[in-house]
């Protein structure tokens, strides 16, 4: 008994990406609070340094959490699948599901409707998933793939049965009316104290206000619901008995199953409930990110999620700051272009000579040598070039993830038995 | 003379026979279902699409165009299962392919002074190494870094195609040309282009229909094909991959050097991977010559579902090669039915799945067999193919 507990509960209180160690759940708040203002002040530096204003404005803030939320949720989707230990390749597919069902019901029947079917869709295709997986036992990775290749050829056959009229075709949808969004009045719209704030350039205040400017200015329902999932994920699965068990399916499933835990059901369980995450993704983008589905919307953001799945250590907090990277990059790229993500190369050159100083310190001096060169690396490019090519920017998340895999591996910790097929009454 | 007569009984006893056919077949029917009742939801006649389906597929032309697309499915498909008989997996070959066959034009439409066949070796050999190299960052990481190399090649997939993106747009592309919108490549001289079967079928007696062309490039199929299946079942390289594969451990034990082998193993699957694209590209007849935004994408993944349709056997992969041909190519008869051809598509997928499953539950009437018929010993269980 306590030996899958003890397994289950040892990842639950193992380090989150940020590289403190354990510690109760209030000081990791403060920290992430207290790094997450350390970043803002970098950031200001570097807008100071270039003149690019539109690094911290509220306008990229905005477009970095829009972006940010359909790779978190597809993220998050991942987490419960592999949490319950089944990997879930298919996440882009079920995306794929819930772009196409979410504009279609948000056609027929108003755009709240067409979110829930986006959900319902996308935990369709986990189902097809965890039938596949968990009853059959094949191989994760080949029905993922599977389920790629079919969502989009059956999209496409849909949109040409469903979608015959002026506006819409194969390769779209008409348009749907778009989801209602708030601001907070006085602060972010009527009397703006944050824009009158943000306006005036002063270091780290007008950059504090620009990200709250765009964090509570004209943002979706949606993605306040997106938000909330992260802390309700982390809750769900740290803090229920519900949350223990499928974690413990994930870790060691016979033994789960020896202290009568339904294996099978826990699983089905993370798979749907992936599923119907990565829908939600796909819905944000066909009703909030745009008005319509488009065939190729999804561009592969539920790779993306797969990899911000690892970047964040299969933890909600680290899929939050992986989420925000990422979409931050990808936000700045599409509202102000290559020239203001030059900036970030020499953010993140000061960032690795902090780096560099901290192995210093520590002497560490492989890591310290490594480091070093790093930031020379990104230093000489930030000096010798003025733009950044888009291209580059949306590789971003891949070669992160490479990067973090190949040097971070110790790091990181996926759940035991994750990926591997399971058979109730079976040694392996 | 009693050991053959044993064997026979064994392999025509028929209920060996038939569990072990069973399983394509199933899938295939539940392919065919899923189609059955896409096409009734579209509104159409089943039965009428799949007889208008299968008289177009059995013309010629049609013939012709099934065995020039099938092709790049196979060495797809080939690619694909040389990892997975290692125990591996490689999804990472719709990138290796791509990013091979812009190399290859790029670095063959440079090269002017060969003649014609050295120049088609050139271009081969250099798109076999652009593909090993580019599958080999991810036997590296694994070795070296214990990166599983699902998740660096699926990343590597997707790394690629921006790399292609920005190759194309920046120093691949080909100043002078006139279309400049796809970013096309400097045309490839025809001296490294590969020329048509037609003749040399005709010699043969075989006629093909005009304005058809056998594509040269199914000589290179063949070639990879037998390859596979010598170096598998006839090296010690194979003996090593395939023991790799069927378990990792008695082969470390047996003095496998397990790192060594996969990176060569990926190394080899990418240098297959790399060939993918070259039909597409070198053919004289419907080949582009060069690589451009509208390059074929997808034969990578097709692949996968190939080599597990084939059960990553070279004979059963040029098999689910051609299925796979011969639905993709279906596509005019359907729309002249009025049936979306995404149909195809789905039915790929479809099959995919349901093949594996398929397989799966075969499996376990099997074991279940054994173990009723030897229930007094314990029994090991077959060891399970990976990833089927």
């Amino acid at each position: 008994m306590t030996a899958v507990l003890e397994a289950a509960g040892s990842s639950g209180r193992a380090r989150a990406f940020a590289p403190r160690g354990p510690g109760p759940l209030r000081s990791r708040w403060v920290t992430g609070l207290v790094i997450g203002i350390g970043l803002v002040a970098l950031l200001s530096l570097v807008r100071a340094a270039t003149g690019s204003e539109q690094l911290t404005s509220s306008g990229t803030m905005g477009a970095a959490l829009e972006r940010a939320v359909p790779i978190g949720l597809a993220a998050l989707g991942g987490l419960f699948a592999e949490r319950s230990g089944v990997v879930n390749i298919g996440l882009e597919g079920m995306m794929i599901l819930g772009t196409w069902a979410g504009a279609w019901v948000g056609y027929e029947h108003g755009p709240w409707l067409g979110v829930l079917a986006g959900v319902i869709a996308g935990a369709l295709g986990g189902l097809v998933h965890a039938v596949a997986t968990v009853t059959f036992g094949i191989d994760h990775i080949v029905s993922g793939v599977a389920i790629n290749l079919i969502a989009p050829g059956l999209t496409r056959f849909l949109s040409s049965i469903v979608f015959t009229g002026p506006e819409g075709g194969t390769t779209q949808s008409p348009t749907v009316k778009s989801i209602s969004r708030f601001s907070i009045p006085g602060i972010s719209s009527g009397g703006n104290a944050l824009g009158s704030l943000e306006r005036h350039h002063w270091f780290l205040i007008s950059d504090i206000a620009g990200v709250l400017g765009g964090f509570t200015g004209g943002v979706s329902y949606v993605t306040l619901i997106a938000i909330l999932l992260v802390p309700v994920s982390f809750y769900l699965l740290w803090r229920t008995r519900f949350g223990l068990r499928l974690r413990s399916c994930g870790e060691n499933p016979e033994a789960a199953e020896s202290l009568g835990v339904k294996v099978y059901r826990m699983k089905y369980a993370g798979v749907v409930i992936s599923g119907a995450l990565a829908g939600l993704a796909g819905a944000f983008l066909s009703l909030v990110a745009a008005n319509n589905y488009q065939e190729g919307q999804t561009g592969g953001r539920g790779f993306i999620g797969l990899a911000t799945l690892i970047f964040g250590n299969w933890r909600p907090g680290g899929i939050a700051a992986g989420a925000s990277l990422f979409g931050y990059s990808d936000g700045l790229q599409l509202r102000a272009g290559g020239d203001a993500v030059h900036g970030l190369l020499l953010f993140v050159a000061l960032l690795l000579i902090a780096l560099t100083l901290r192995f210093g310190w520590r002497r560490r001096w492989a890591q310290t040598i490594t480091s070093a060169a790093a930031a020379a690396l990104f230093l000489v490019w930030f000096a010798r070039t003025s733009t950044v090519p888009g291209t580059l920017t949306q590789m971003t998340p891949y070669l992160v993830t490479l990067l973090v895999l190949s040097a971070a591996s110790q790091r990181l910790r996926m759940p035991a038995a994750d990926g591997i097929p399971y058979r109730r009454g079976q040694q392996l | 003379m009693r050991v053959l007569r044993a064997w026979l009984r064994e392999a025509l006893n028929p209920r060996r026979l038939l569990l072990s056919v069973a399983a394509p077949v199933l899938a295939l029917l539940v392919a065919l279902l899923v189609a059955f009742l896409a096409i009734r939801l579209n509104g159409n006649e089943p039965f009428g699409v799949f007889s208008d389906v299968f008289k177009a597929g059995i013309k010629g032309g049609q013939i012709v165009r099934t065995v020039d697309l099938a092709v790049p499915y196979f060495l797809s498909g080939i690619a694909v299962a040389l990892t997975f008989r290692m125990g591996m997996f490689n999804i990472g070959v719709e990138g290796q392919y791509r990013l091979a066959a812009l190399i290859a034009a790029y670095v063959g439409a440079q090269v002017t002074f060969l003649p014609a066949p050295l120049h088609v070796l050139f271009i081969v050999l250099i798109a076999a190494a652009a593909g090993a190299a580019w599958s080999g960052i991810a036997g590296v990481l694994k070795v070296y870094r214990g990166v599983s190399e699902v998740i660096s090649t699926i990343m590597l997939n997707l790394i690629a195609g921006l790399l292609i993106a920005y190759l194309l747009a920046t120093y691949f592309r080909d100043a002078g040309a006139k279309t400049s919108s796809s970013l096309p490549t400097k045309p490839i001289p025809k001296s490294g282009l590969v020329p048509s079967l037609n003749h040399l079928l005709k010699d043969i007696g075989i006629e093909v229909p005009v304005g058809y062309s056998v594509t040269g490039l199914v000589v290179l199929a063949i070639l990879v094909g037998v390859g596979f299946w010598v170096l598998l079942s006839r090296t010690r390289f194979g003996f090593d991959l395939r023991a790799s594969g069927l378990n990792p451990f008695a082969a470390r034990a047996s003095g496998v050097n397990s790192d060594a082998m996969i990176v060569k193993t990926m190394l080899l699957s990418g240098a297959v991977a790399g060939l993918v694209g070259l039909p597409y590209l070198l053919d004289i007849v419907n080949g582009s010559g060069n690589y451009d935004l509208g390059f074929p994408q997808q034969y990578g993944f097709t692949g996968i579902g190939v080599a597990l349709l084939g059960r990553n056997r070279a004979s059963g992969i040029a098999l689910a090669s051609v299925l796979f041909a011969f639905l993709e190519n279906a596509s005019p008869a359907l729309q002249a039915d009025e049936v979306p051809p995404e149909i195809a598509t789905i039915m790929e997928g479809t099959t995919v799945l349901s093949v594996v499953i398929a397989y799966e539950v075969v499996r376990r009437i099997r074991a279940r067999q054994q173990q009723s018929a030897a229930a007094m010993i314990p029994v090991a269980e077959p060891v399970k193919e990976p990833a089927s």
